[in-house]
């Protein structure tokens, strides 16, 4: 299902945080992860994914370091930084008081 | 087809961070073209890479590290199993991602790089806002709407040319001219025998001066340019004016010839009084002196600022040669000549009754129309010709009517009009506007007029401070033609008290003498005067309590305390050697100055 460009808005930061929390990936990494584990709801293309990387990269929520991968390809990883896990934090508790009173109007799942 | 990229060592050396180059490393890091070209990865996903990161504009250090991330997503996905088409076509568009990621790389930079692209967006947007106030200041033209020229003379034309005075000083201008009158103006100076020897053969002239004199009305019509009757008078060809500036199109740029030949006349009138004394002819000397305070009240009821200061000189010129006379040989005037020459000094009490200040808010009137633009109503705009005309009116204030003129042509010319241009937009926005100019100069001018209505004794604290627009910087450059044209009124207050000072003491002179003719010799007090040869006893210009008088070798002297306001018994300053009994007379906070200020007798040395 292709949710709304401006659902997406607010989900796909809050959500690549959550993905970078048990630790650092890539790229790829990423973009799998997201289709994955939101069943295709969240899957978004490189060029959606890499600038809002670099956006909260530039918020500092993240942080990011070039590797060589074990195929010798150069690969950049990135992970969630201080900054990035209180915003995480904060941003789930809304999502959830949000879900909560979409419920109780009958929009969300018990 | 894959695009070729150099491999030569300038090419490397010229894709090298400064950083690697201070290693002595030549990395070539920045070359993303190369990156691309050297991934492994198919063809199409290079030219997809390319064309992406080429749409980003960002720097090659930015470029070359999207360029190496895209290549390793796209490698990563290909080596996951999936197809290449289907890897391309998921990577969504290639406008919107360049965007996208120009942006957020963008957000990425160092706040040094921001606040740089701030600053330079600001300066483009303020250069941009000056070009617009550049064309809308070269837009503006001044209209000249009112003939204020014909207004001043509006009185003059409405006067019956048999009440007008000045066709019969003309004539006499004629025949004073074939013969000028000698220096000598006392009976004391060097040279008063050619003096007395020009008199005699100038009766006639004298006399149609004193004629002129009686009418009630100067009747002079002010012009651009000079009246040919004048001309003829003056057996001058006639000048052509040369090259005319709006300045002299303009009230500011009138010129007052005739008001140098009253001057001289009135000169003629004084010397005349001192000889009539001398041969002790009572009527000569009256009528010398009707004449002289007559021709002050022609120049003084005229509307121009400069008419009426030489009225005021007449008028002092007039009162210094009586008090000498009535100092010296007081028996020459009879009773009759001394109560019409107290009657004819009794009207005038404050700087207002000297000088009138309505031909300069036309003046001031007529400037704004010929440097603003007018907008129908009230508002405008100063004009580029407008600024040229303050520029040249400024520099003829400070260095000579006829020296100041802008560079007419060459470099000097050259460079003047470029900075007026460049400047002149931010002039023409931080002048005020019409409305508001004229407003604050009425304001200006009404407080002015109050205070020429006013003793400067109750004036507020500091009486040498009439109000000035613009304090401040800001207000300076704001209101700058009114800085710019300020006839320094305080001055003329001061001037004009002082005159009113010599007036009074004058006509206490007078009554002194009429009361010593009738008891045999001065009074005790000048209390005795009152009413019968004196209204009142005038008030001390200073203290505002009655003037002081005493006597000295039965002589009196009349005085005011001076601005020391401590009573010295009518000792006047010394300076140069000689009492000057103006003296104390000068209002000034600075100068504090011990002495009295004599109205009666002056030094007449």
């Amino acid at each position: 299902m292709r949710v709304e460009r401006e659902l997406m808005r607010g989900a796909g930061p809050i959500a690549v945080l959550r993905l970078l929390e048990p630790g650092e990936k890539y790229g790829y990494e990423l973009i799998q992860s997201l289709e994955k584990q939101s069943d295709g709801v969240l899957a978004m293309g490189q060029s959606t994914l890499y600038p809002l990387l670099y956006n909260l990269e530039a918020k500092g929520l993240i942080a990011s370091r070039e590797t060589v991968a074990e195929n010798g390809r150069a690969r950049k990883y990135y992970r969630l930084t201080g900054r990035g896990k209180a915003q995480l934090a904060r941003d789930r508790k809304q999502w959830e008081a949000l879900t909560a009173a979409m419920g109780k109007l009958g929009l969300a799942g018990a | 087809m894959p695009e070729a990229v150099s491999t030569s060592t300038w090419h490397r050396l010229r894709h090298t961070p400064l950083r690697d180059l201070l290693r002595l490393r030549v990395s070539g890091r920045l070359d993303w073209r190369r990156v691309i070209q050297d991934a492994s990865v198919a063809d199409e996903i290079k030219g997809v890479v390319r064309d992406v990161v080429l749409r980003t504009r960002l720097w090659r250090s930015e470029k070359a590290s999207v360029a190496r991330e895209l290549i390793a997503h796209f490698a990563d996905a290909v080596g996951a199993g999936v197809p290449v088409d289907r890897v391309i076509d998921r990577f969504g568009d290639h406008k919107q991602a360049a965007r996208l990621i120009r942006r957020a790389k963008i957000r990425n930079r160092s706040y040094v790089w921001h606040a740089l692209r701030f600053i330079r967006r600001a300066m483009a947007a303020m250069l941009l806002f000056y070009l617009g106030a550049t064309v809308y200041y070269l837009s503006g033209k001044p209209t000249v709407s009112v003939d204020y020229l014909a207004k001043l003379n509006e009185p003059v034309l409405a006067t019956p040319e048999s009440d007008r005075a000045w066709p019969i000083y003309r004539h006499a201008l004629a025949i004073y001219l074939k013969d000028p009158m000698p220096d000598a103006r006392l009976p004391s100076e060097d040279g008063w025998p050619n003096t007395v020897a020009w008199l005699e053969r100038n009766q006639l002239p004298l006399q149609a001066i004193r004629e002129a004199a009686a009418r009630p009305s100067l009747g002079v019509v002010l012009r651009r340019d000079e009246d040919p009757q004048d001309a003829e008078a003056l057996g001058d060809p006639g000048s052509t004016k040369v090259g005319r500036t709006p300045i002299d199109e303009s009230l500011l740029g009138l010129t007052m010839p005739q008001l140098n030949q009253l001057r001289a006349f009135a000169s003629a009138l004084a010397a005349d009084a001192s000889r009539g004394a001398q041969l002790r002819d009572a009527a000569r000397v009256e009528g010398d002196f009707q004449a002289l305070f007559q021709m002050s009240e022609q120049l003084q009821k005229r509307e121009a600022l400069l008419e009426g200061l030489t009225g005021t000189g007449t008028r002092v010129l007039g009162l210094f040669v009586l008090q000498r006379i009535l100092d010296q040989q007081p028996d020459v005037l009879t009773d009759d000549a001394l109560v019409r020459l107290a009657h004819r000094l009794s009207r005038e009490r404050t700087a207002a009754d000297l000088i009138s200040l309505k031909g300069e808010r036309y003046a001031f009137r007529d400037m704004v129309q010929r440097t603003y633009t007018d907008d129908g109503a009230g508002g405008g705009r100063l004009t580029p010709q407008g600024a040229q005309f303050l520029k040249d009116y400024e520099n003829r204030r400070r260095f000579g009517w006829q020296n100041a003129m802008s560079p007419q042509s060459g470099i000097g010319a050259w460079y003047e009009t470029s900075t007026d241009y460049v400047a002149g937009p931010a002039t023409m926005m931080l002048s005020a506007s019409r409305k508001d100019l004229l407003e604050q100069f009425d304001a200006y001018m009404d407080l002015v007029d109050t205070r020429l209505r006013q003793n400067l004794r109750d004036a507020p604290d500091d009486p040498e401070q009439l109000p000035k627009v613009g304090h401040g910087a800001f207000d300076s450059v704001r209101y700058a033609p009114i800085a710019s044209f300020n006839r320094d009124l305080r001055l003329m207050q001061i001037l004009a008290e002082r005159v009113l000072g010599v007036q009074e003491g004058t006509q206490i002179a007078i009554a002194l003498e009429t009361y010593r003719r009738k008891h045999g010799a001065y009074p005790e007090e000048l209390q005795l005067l009152v009413p019968t040869y004196l209204p009142s006893i005038p008030a001390d210009r200073i203290d505002g309590r009655p003037l002081r008088y005493r006597l000295t070798a039965n002589k009196p002297v009349i005085y005011s305390v001076g601005v020391d306001r401590d009573d010295d018994n009518g000792r006047a300053p010394v300076r140069n050697g000689k009492p000057d009994p103006f003296l104390a007379g000068y209002w000034s906070p600075e100068r504090m100055v011990d002495g009295d200020w004599v109205r009666f007798p002056l030094n007449y040395d």
